[in-house]
C-alpha cells in the first residue's frame, strides 16, 4: 500500500540503534520496554515467508 | 522547534530541582549522582507526559489522537494507502484478521480450508453490519467482483488476480460474474484459484479483500464511503463523524461479534496534521494521547524523559520516475545520471536524522526472508557507487538522445510532511549542485499526491510502499505492467516475466531467484532511487495500554487497547 503513516518494524535497525530495553520474545515478537514505569508497547516482527 | 516540559510535569520537577540546588552546595559528587538517579526514577514514574487535558478519559473509555493525513479513500474496493487502511482496519473486518501477536485468527470467517486449487470459508452466524443485517458470503463476492470490474478501474485489481478469472475480467475479456468466488449460501464462500497461492490466508486479511454490502453500496448512488453516513460497518468500531480534513471520530460498534474484546469506546481524532511539531505540542498540552516525533523534537523529548517508543517501518521510500513517453524521465541516461549522484546514506544520516531510518539500497527491505535466510543476504542488490563524472557523462548522453541543449526543469512531486519537505529540498539542491538541473517542487497533501501520481502529473515523485501481506511479492510485483499502483507506468517485459515466475511457483528457490532478478532490473535500469526504510519514534500517554504496532496489518491497532487510571 502507498506509504503515508509510519507502521511496522525493522528488526535489524531496532537491534542496532535502540537505546531502550529491547528483548526478543518467542514467536518473533519484539517487546520494547522503557525502564521506569513498566510502560511498554508490543512490537511485532514480520520476517516474511 | 524547542520542546517545553508539559505543565503537569514541570511544577513538581521544578520544586525538586530547587531542592537539588540547595543540596548541591553541600553534597559530594557521589551524592549528586545519586540524586540525579532519583530524579530520573521520579520522572519515569510520571511517565513524563501530559496527563491533563482530554487526551484520555478513563471513565468514558475515550482517547484523543491526531491523524497525520486525511484518509484519501474509505471505499475498500478503491483504497490504496496506509492512512485509509488504518481507518478501514478499525471499522471493517475481513475473513481473517491479525491478533495482538500478529497471528492470523478468525474474523468474519470462523474456519477455513485452503487447498492448491481453491479455498472454502465458513462465516460465523453472529457477524453483523452496523445496521443489524448479517454479514454474508454475498458481501465478499460483490466486493471482489467490484474490484476486478474494469469499469471501476481499481488500482488494486491485480491483487485479486489469484482468484480464478480475476485478470481476464479486469482486462475486459470476461464479465465480473465469471470470477471464481461463489456464495454457496449466506455463510459459505467458495473460492477457485487461478493458480496455487501459498499466502491466500494473508491476502484475505488485507483491506482490499474486505466485504461490501451490495444493497447499501447501490443505495448511495455513487457516494459510497464519501462520508461517515455513506458507509455501513462490520468492524470493531464505527465512524460516527468525518469532517473532511479536520476530524474523524470512531465509536465502538455495539453489534461487532467480538465486542467484548474491544475495550475503548471512542477514538476521537479532531486534528489532522502531518506537522510533527504541532502534534508534539498537542501531546504536551494534554490534548492527545500519542504523538510521532520528528528529529527536531527528539533531543528535547529524551531530555524530558518521555516514554519514547521506537521502531523502524516495514515500508520503503524512494524517488519514482514517470515513464510515460512524453516525460524526460523516460530516458534511461537521465535516470542513470540522477541515480549516480543519489546517496541514500547522506540523505538518512545528514538530512532526516532520525534513529531507526535505514539508507535504502533496494525496493526489497532488509527484513524480508529469502530461501533460508534474509533475502538481501542471499541476493545482495547491485551496488551503485555515487560517481559524479560518470553521472555527467550520462547527462550528456541524455541531452543528445532527447535533442536538447539543456534539460528543462523537472517536477518533483512530494507530500506536505516535514520529512517530505526536507527530502525534496535536499534533492533539489543535490541535483542542481551536481548536475545543474532545475527541480521544481510540487508539494501536495497526501490525497492530492496520490491523485497526481495516478494521472501522471509528475517527472519524479517521493513515494513509498508498505507491505500488504508477508511475502516478498508485495514488493516484487509493484512495477509489473498490469499493477495499478505502478503509477509511473514502467513497462518491461523482462521484469513482467520474473513477476509471473514468482506468482506461478510455490518453490522458494524459484521464487527468490525471480525476486533477485527483479531487484537487479530495478537497479540496472534505474527504475527508482531508493531513499530509506522508514523508522518511527513515538510517545504515548502511559495510561494507554495494549496498542499494537506491526508491519503487516492495521497499524497502530487500537482494537485491543485499554486505559488504566494509575499506570
Amino acid at each position: 500500500m502507498n506509504g503515508a503513516v509510519a507502521s511496522g518494524i525493522n528488526q535489524r535497525a531496532l537491534r542496532a540503534a535502540a537505546p531502550f530495553s529491547i528483548s526478543l520474545e518467542s514467536g518473533g515478537a519484539l517487546s520494547a520496554r522503557d525502564a521506569g514505569d513498566g510502560h511498554h508497547g508490543l512490537i511485532v516482527v514480520t520476517e516474511g515467508e | 522547534m524547542m520542546v517545553e516540559q508539559p505543565p503537569t510535569y514541570r511544577d513538581p520537577m521544578s520544586r525538586l530541582a530547587m531542592r537539588q540546588l540547595l543540596w548541591l552546595g553541600a553534597l559530594s559528587l557521589v551524592g549528586f549522582v545519586a540524586l540525579m538517579g532519583a530524579l530520573a526514577w521520579a520522572s519515569s514514574i510520571t511517565g513524563g507526559s501530559a496527563i491533563a487535558g482530554r487526551a484520555i478519559d478513563v471513565e468514558t473509555g475515550t482517547i484523543t489522537r491526531a491523524l497525520a493525513q486525511e484518509p484519501p479513500q474509505l471505499d475498500s474496493t478503491r483504497a490504496t494507502d496506509q492512512a485509509s487502511i488504518f481507518i478501514l482496519g478499525h471499522v471493517m473486518e475481513g475473513l481473517l484478521r491479525y491478533d495482538a501477536s500478529n497471528r492470523l485468527v478468525p474474523g468474519v470467517a470462523e474456519r477455513w480450508d485452503i487447498r492448491p486449487d481453491g479455498a472454502t470459508f465458513w462465516l460465523r452466524d453472529d457477524a453483523r453490519w452496523s445496521d443489524g443485517r448479517p454479514v454474508t458470503a454475498h458481501d465478499f463476492v460483490f466486493a471482489w467482483r467490484t474490484i476486478v470490474d474494469p469499469a471501476n478501474a481499481a488500482e488494486y485489481a491485480f491483487i485479486l488476480y489469484y482468484v480464478k478469472n480475476g485478470e481476464a475480467i479486469n482486462r475486459g475479456e470476461l464479465s465480473p460474474e465469471a470470477l471464481g468466488a461463489t456464495a454457496v449460501d449466506d455463510r459459505t464462500l467458495e473460492v477457485e484459484f487461478e493458480r496455487p497461492v501459498g499466502f491466500f490466508d494473508k491476502l484475505v486479511a488485507f483491506a482490499v479483500y474486505f466485504p461490501v454490502r451490495e444493497d447499501f453500496y447501490r443505495s448511495r448512488d455513487g457516494r459510497y464511503a464519501a462520508d461517515a453516513e455513506d458507509l455501513v460497518y462490520n468492524g470493531p468500531f464505527m465512524m460516527t463523524r468525518w469532517v473532511h480534513g479536520a476530524h474523524v471520530r470512531l465509536e465502538k460498534n455495539p453489534l461487532y461479534w467480538n465486542r467484548d474484546a474491544v475495550r475503548l469506546n471512542v477514538i476521537d481524532m479532531p486534528y489532522v496534521t502531518a506537522d510533527t511539531g504541532a502534534v508534539v505540542n498537542l501531546f504536551k498540552d494534554g490534548s492527545i494521547a500519542t504523538a510521532t516525533l520528528g528529529a527536531e523534537q527528539l533531543d528535547d523529548a529524551m531530555k524530558l524523559r518521555w516514554n519514547l517508543g521506537r521502531y523502524s517501518d516495514g515500508s520503503v521510500f524512494y524517488i519514482d520516475f514517470n515513464f510515460r513517453p512524453e516525460r524526460l524521465t523516460s530516458n534511461f541516461h537521465l535516470r542513470r545520471a540522477l541515480q549516480l549522484v543519489n546517496d541514500s546514506g547522506e540523505l538518512v544520516n545528514k538530512v532526516i536524522g532520525l534513529p531507526g531510518y535505514l539508507p535504502a539500497v533496494s525496493l526489497f527491505p532488509i527484513w524480508l526472508n529469502g530461501v533460508e535466510g534474509p533475502f538481501r543476504q542471499e541476493y545482495p542488490p547491485p551496488v551503485v557507487i555515487p560517481d559524479l563524472e560518470l553521472a555527467r557523462t550520462h547527462l550528456e548522453l541524455a541531452k543528445q538522445e532527447l535533442g536538447v541543449a539543456e534539460i528543462p526543469p523537472l517536477v518533483l512531486l512530494t507530500g506536505d510532511a516535514p520529512i517530505a519537505n526536507k527530502q525534496a529540498e535536499y534533492f533539489q539542491n543535490l541535483f542542481d549542485r551536481a548536475l545543474g538541473l532545475e527541480i521544481r517542487i510540487d508539494k501536495q497533501i497526501f490525497k492530492q499526491r496520490l491523485d497526481k501520481m495516478t494521472s501522471g502529473d509528475f517527472d519524479m515523485v517521493a513515494a513509498g510502499w508498505g507491505p500488504d501481506f508477508a511475502d516478498p511479492l508485495t514488493f516484487g510485483d509493484l512495477y509489473a505492467s498490469w499493477n495499478g499502483n505502478n503509477r509511473g507506468k514502467y513497462n518491461n517485459p523482462a521484469l513482467d516475466e520474473q513477476v509471473r515466475i514468482a506468482q506461478n511457483s510455490l518453490d522458494p528457490r524459484t521464487r527468490m531467484d525471480a525476486f533477485g532478478e527483479i531487484q537487479r532490473i530495478l537497479i540496472d535500469d534505474a527504475v527508482q532511487l531508493p531513499n530509506y526504510e522508514r523508522g518511527l519514534v513515538y510517545v504515548e500517554d502511559p495510561r494507554l495500554k495494549g496498542v499494537v504496532h506491526r508491519s503487516v496489518g492495521t497499524d497502530p491497532d487500537y482494537t485491543t487497547a485499554y486505559l488504566v487510571e494509575n499506570p
